[in-house]
């Protein structure tokens, strides 16, 4: 989804898309219930902040760019954390197959289409295996449309924890969060 | 505290911060123009 502030535009990811119309007044007080409505919220949180000159990255990534941010990604691993074992929540598959060559990784995703199945050599588990996988891990890399779904709460722990992708730019920034984005726009 | 207000305070801290920032900067009459576009991949 996107919307525009001002000529900026701000995007979340969502499983529940559509038109909207209003003033900021409107959203700032929305009652945030559904995915939609998250997204609605977020998607014209990120634009505000672009326009604030807050956040550079609000627009999603293309083409050949998932490839080139998930290399960087494993040189920002190894940079900040050695060998670490990573809990890897929604499955990116660029990230999963450059840190799957590089580090130990488990990886949740609530898509039915890819639990139980192996990509890269890793067997992504369901949701359910979350917790044993924040337990298990020294970092946690976390999709950003945590914020969108709300499951985000689950991901506020003792450990670092990263969130990747530009739906949550304007969240990490506000509430002072990890945020890795390489090649948004 | 339940996993639903644990949400809720959450939501609240988020959208105070926002509404804040707005204010802030006098864009609380501002119109948000939509696209609806959708797109596959994640993050």
């Amino acid at each position: 989804m996107q919307a525009e502030v001002k000529g900026s535009l701000g995007q979340a990811f969502t499983d529940m898309y559509g038109d909207f119309s209003g003033k900021l007044s409107d959203i700032v007080g929305m009652d945030l219930r559904n995915n939609f409505r998250r997204a609605i919220f977020i998607s014209s949180l990120n634009a505000v902040m672009r326009y604030l000159g807050l956040v550079d990255k609000t627009i999603h990534c293309r083409n050949n760019e998932p490839r080139e941010c998930s290399q960087e990604l494993v040189k920002c691993m190894g940079r900040n954390y050695g060998h670490p074992r990573i809990a890897f929540i929604g499955f990116q598959p660029r990230m999963v197959e450059a840190l799957s060559g590089n580090f130990e990784l488990r990886v949740t995703d609530m898509d039915q289409d890819n639990i139980n199945k192996e990509k890269f050599g890793i067997m992504i588990n369901s949701p359910e295996e979350t917790q044993d996988n924040l337990n298990w891990c020294d970092v946690a890399l976390v999709t950003g449309t945590t914020i969108v779904n709300d499951t985000f709460n689950q991901f506020r722990i003792s450990k670092p924890v990263i969130f990747y992708g530009i739906t949550i730019a304007g969240v990490a920034k506000l509430l002072g969060l990890n945020h890795f984005c390489y090649c948004g726009h | 505290m339940t996993t639903k207000s644990r949400r809720k305070k959450m939501h609240d801290i988020i959208k105070k911060e926002f509404a804040r920032t707005v204010n802030q900067n006098g864009l609380m009459a501002e119109e948000v123009i939509p696209t609806g576009s959708y797109w596959q991949s994640r993050g």
